[in-house]
C-alpha cells in the first residue's frame, strides 16, 4: 500500500520511512507543505501522514488544497496538544490525528484502521500453528484440546489472533478488549496476558504469545523456542 | 477619567458649601426685606397719624393755612416722605398724590407705587379719608414714604451676601483640597506598598495595621488576592521543579545506559536489551508529558469537549469490569449505588473513575469492600469512592489532589503511578464544572469528584437497586471468570 509522509523533521521522516517500509508500505516523503500538496494531488496514496507545522505551507492549508481534489485518508500529526488544532483538523477533513509525542506502534495502528475501512469481512475461524480460534462458537483449541478461557481471555486471544504477527500495544489491547481508550496506568493488560499465556502456552511446548518489551504483545509462531 | 479624588472631593465640598451659603443667604435676605418693609410701614403709620391730626383740626380756612405750613415743614427736602391732601373744594389742596404703576396693594389703604424705573423709586403710600368737620369738607390725605433707603440696604446686603458666599465657597474648596489630601495620605502609602510587590518579592503584603477602616477592606482583599496568586505561583514553581525532577530520572537512565551500551562492543541481545529499556523510559516520559499537558489545559480553564449523555452507573460498571483483575488480585469487592444521566466526556470520566478506584484498591486491606456511590447534590452529581483504610492526617488530606503529591514515600517507585492520578481526577472534575473532595473518618476514606449535572435528569435515585449490575453488562462472563464480580448493592 502506498503512503505519503509530509513532515519536515528529518529524524522523524527517517524512522517513519524505514519502520513503515519494513511493515510493507511503499513510502513517499515530502519535506515541506508545497511539495506535500503537489505529491498528494498528483499521485494516488492509500493514506497520507500530514504534520501540522510545516515550512512554506502548513498542514491545514495542505489538507484544504487536497480536499478540493480528492478524499485520500489523512492522519494529522500535531505537536500542539490543543483541542483547537484537533477540532480544526477534523472539521477540515482529516480522518484522524495523533498528538506528538506518539508511539510508532500507535501510528501503525491508526494507519491500519484507516486502510482497513475498505477491507472485506475477515474469516470467522482463525488458525495459527495448532491453535484454532472460532469467533462464532467463541471457543479456542490447541492441538485439538479446548482451552478453558474466560470471556475476556477469549476476547483478548481473538484480538491478538486477528492481528497475528502484528505487535499490539497495551493501549490498543485496552481499547479493543475493554473499550477503554486511554492510558490507564494499570497492570490490567500485563496480568490478563499473563493469565492467558498460562492457559494458552503453559501446557504446550511451542509458545505463541510473545512480549515485545516496551512495545506490546504479538501472537505468532516463532522459529526458535520462545525466549520471552 | 483620571481625576484626582482630592480635587473631586474639594469641588464637591465647594458646591455643597455654595448651596448652603445660598440657602442661608436667601433666607436672611427675605427676613431682612420683611423687617425693613415692616419698619417702613410703622414709620409711615406714625407720620400718617400726625398728619391726620393736623389736617383733622384744620376746621377753618385759617387753621387750614397753618396746617398747610405745618405739612410743608414736615415734608423733608429729599422727597423721602410726601404729604398730599385733596378734596372736592379746590382750596383744600396740598401737594400731589404719588402717581405711577401700582405694584402691590394691602388692606388699610396701603399701596406700593412705582413712580419711576427701578425699585428705588417705589413709594409706600397710605391714603385715608377724613370726614367733613366744621367748615372743612371731607378730604383725602395721602402720606407716602420712599423705598429708596430700603432698596439701597437690600442691594448692599445682597451684594455682601453673594460676595461672602463666593469667598466662603472658595475657602472651602481650597481647605477641603488640602484636608482631603491629608486624609488620602494612607492611600499613597498603600500604593507605595503595592508597587513594591513583584515576583521576586512575593511575600510582601500591605500593612493593614495603621490603615483607616475604609481602606482596611481593600487592603485585606488585595492581600487575599496576593495570597492566592502567591500560592498559585508557588504551586507552578514547584510543579515545574517536580516535572524537571520527574523527567530527570528517566533521562539519567537513558543517558547512562546508552553510554554504557556504547562503551564496549556489545552483542545484539545486549543492545536490544538496552533499546528495550530505553523504550520503557521513553514511554514513561511520554505518559508524564501527556498528563502534564492535560493538567495544563485544565489549569487554563479549558472545559471538557465531546460530551455525551451517559449513565454514570453504566460508566462505573464499565470501569469496574476493566478493573476486575486488580480487584481480584487485591481480594477486594466493589459495589456501586445510585445513577444519574449526565453529559460527560466518557474517556475523561472513565479515567477519573479508574484513578480513584485504583487509589482505593491500593489502600485497602484484602477482604474489604469499596463502595462507589453516585448521588445528585443540587446542580452537581457526585461520584464518591469509599474504602476502609488507615485514617489520613488532616494535613495530608489537603494535598492529596496536588500534583506529584505522594502520601507515602515508599510507594514512589510504582511504574504505573507517577503521582498525577488524583491530580487528573481533580482536573477532570474541573473540566466538567465540578470539584473534588476527600474525607477520612471512622476508618473510611472517601475520595469524591463531581461533575455539573447538565444532563436531562436522574435515571434512578440513590437507594434504588441498580439495574445495570456489571454481571448483566458483561453477560458473557462465566462465574469462574470473575470471582470478585462487583455487584450493585441494595440500600
Amino acid at each position: 500500500m502506498k503512503l505519503l509522509i509530509v513532515e519536515d523533521e528529518h529524524k522523524v521522516v527517517d524512522y517513519l520511512r524505514s519502520g513503515l517500509t519494513e511493515q510493507g508500505w511503499i513510502v513517499d516523503v515530502a519535506l515541506d507543505g508545497e511539495e506535500g500538496t503537489h505529491l498528494a494531488i498528483e499521485f494516488d496514496y492509500d493514506v497520507i501522514v500530514l504534520d501540522v507545522m510545516l515550512p512554506k505551507r502548513d498542514g491545514f492549508s495542505v489538507l484544504k488544497a487536497l480536499r478540493a481534489h480528492k478524499a485520500t485518508p489523512v492522519i494529522m500529526l500535531t505537536a500542539r496538544d490543543q483541542i483547537n488544532d484537533r477540532v480544526r483538523g477534523l472539521r477540515e477533513g482529516a480522518d484522524d490525528y495523533l498528538t506528538k509525542p506518539f508511539s510508532f506502534l500507535e501510528l501503525v495502528e491508526r494507519l491500519h484502521a484507516l486502510a482497513r475501512r475498505t477491507r472485506v469481512q475477515e474469516s470467522t475461524l482463525i488458525s495459527l500453528g495448532d491453535l484454532y480460534v472460532d469467533l462464532i462458537g467463541r471457543r479456542a483449541t490447541r492441538d485439538g484440546v479446548r482451552l478453558d478461557l474466560t470471556a475476556k481471555e477469549f476476547q483478548l486471544l481473538s484480538v491478538l489472533a486477528r492481528r497475528q504477527g502484528d505487535i499490539l500495544s497495551k493501549t490498543a489491547i485496552t481499547e479493543l478488549v475493554w473499550d477503554v481508550n486511554f492510558d490507564s496506568h494499570t497492570n490490567v493488560v500485563e496480568t490478563a496476558i499473563k493469565r492467558l499465556r498460562a492457559k494458552l502456552d503453559g501446557p504446550f511446548p511451542t509458545k505463541l504469545l510473545h512480549t515485545v518489551r516496551g512495545m506490546g504483545y504479538v501472537l505468532e509462531v516463532r522459529e526458535e523456542a520462545g525466549t520471552s | 477619567m483620571n481625576r484626582s479624588i482630592a480635587r473631586r472631593l474639594a469641588f464637591m465640598f465647594a458646591a455643597v458649601a455654595l448651596f448652603v451659603f445660598t440657602l442661608v443667604g436667601t433666607g436672611l435676605f427675605l427676613v431682612l426685606r420683611t423687617q425693613l418693609e415692616l419698619h417702613l410701614r410703622e414709620s409711615l403709620d406714625d407720620r400718617t397719624q400726625i398728619a391726620r391730626i393736623i389736617v383733622y383740626h384744620a376746621v377753618t380756612p385759617e387753621k387750614w393755612k397753618i396746617a398747610r405750613e405745618k405739612l410743608t415743614d414736615m415734608t423733608p427736602r429729599d422727597g423721602v416722605t410726601l404729604y398730599s391732601v385733596w378734596s372736592a373744594d379746590s382750596s383744600y389742596q396740598f401737594g400731589k398724590p404719588v402717581t405711577g404703576q401700582v405694584m402691590d396693594r394691602w388692606s388699610g389703604g396701603y399701596e406700593r407705587v412705582r413712580t419711576g424705573p427701578g425699585s428705588e423709586n417705589d413709594m409706600l403710600a397710605n391714603t385715608v379719608t377724613l370726614p367733613a368737620y366744621g367748615q372743612r369738607p371731607a378730604v383725602m390725605l395721602q402720606v407716602a414714604a420712599g423705598y429708596s433707603a430700603n432698596a439701597r440696604t437690600m442691594r448692599a446686603f445682597a451684594f455682601a451676601l453673594a460676595a461672602l458666599s463666593a469667598l466662603g465657597s472658595l475657602g472651602v474648596l481650597l481647605l477641603s483640597y488640602s484636608v482631603t489630601r491629608i486624609g488620602l495620605a494612607p492611600l499613597t502609602r498603600l500604593t507605595r506598598d503595592a508597587s513594591a510587590v513583584s515576583p521576586n518579592n512575593r511575600s510582601q503584603r500591605l500593612n493593614t495595621r495603621s490603615l483607616p477602616l475604609e481602606l482596611n477592606d481593600l487592603a485585606n482583599s488585595f492581600n487575599g488576592a496576593l495570597e492566592r496568586l502567591d500560592g498559585a505561583y508557588g504551586r507552578l514553581e514547584s510543579f515545574n521543579a517536580d516535572v524537571a525532577h520527574e523527567l530527570r530520572t528517566p533521562v539519567t537512565i537513558l543517558i547512562g545506559q546508552t553510554e554504557v551500551a556504547l562503551t564496549r562492543n556489545r552483542s545484539v541481545d545486549d543492545l536490544r536489551h538496552t533499546l528495550q529499556s530505553n523504550l520503557e523510559e521513553f514511554e514513561r516520559m511520554r505518559a508524564i508529558i501527556n498528563d502534564m499537558l492535560f493538567l495544563a489545559r485544565a489549569d487554563q480553564g479549558e472545559r471538557a469537549t465531546g460530551l455525551v449523555d451517559a449513565s454514570l452507573a453504566a460508566e462505573v460498571a464499565h470501569t469496574l469490569e476493566f478493573l476486575e483483575i486488580p480487584l481480584e488480585e487485591a481480594q477486594v469487592r466493589a459495589v456501586y449505588t445510585g445513577d444519574a444521566l449526565v453529559r460527560v466526556n466518557k474517556s475523561l470520566f472513565g479515567r477519573a473513575c479508574i484513578n480513584l478506584l485504583m487509589n482505593a484498591i491500593q489502600h485497602c486491606a484484602p477482604g474489604s469492600s469499596i463502595m462507589v456511590s453516585i448521588t445528585r447534590e443540587g446542580d452537581q452529581v457526585r461520584v464518591a469512592v469509599a474504602n476502609p483504610g488507615e485514617p489520613i492526617e488532616p494535613a495530608v488530606l489537603d494535598h492529596l489532589f496536588d500534583r506529584f503529591y505522594r502520601a507515602e514515600v515508599s510507594r514512589t517507585n510504582s511504574r504505573e503511578n507517577h503521582g498525577l492520578g488524583l491530580a487528573i481526577v481533580k482536573a477532570t472534575a474541573e473540566m466538567h464544572g465540578g470539584k473534588v473532595s476527600v474525607t477520612s473518618s471512622a476508618g473510611i476514606n472517601t475520595f469524591a469528584f463531581s461533575v455539573a449535572a447538565t444532563g436531562s435528569g436522574q435515571v434512578s435515585s440513590t437507594g434504588i437497586p441498580n439495574v445495570n449490575a456489571p454481571a448483566s453488562v458483561s453477560s458473557s462472563a462465566s462465574p469462574a471468570d470473575a470471582p470478585m464480580q462487583p455487584a450493585s448493592a441494595n440500600h
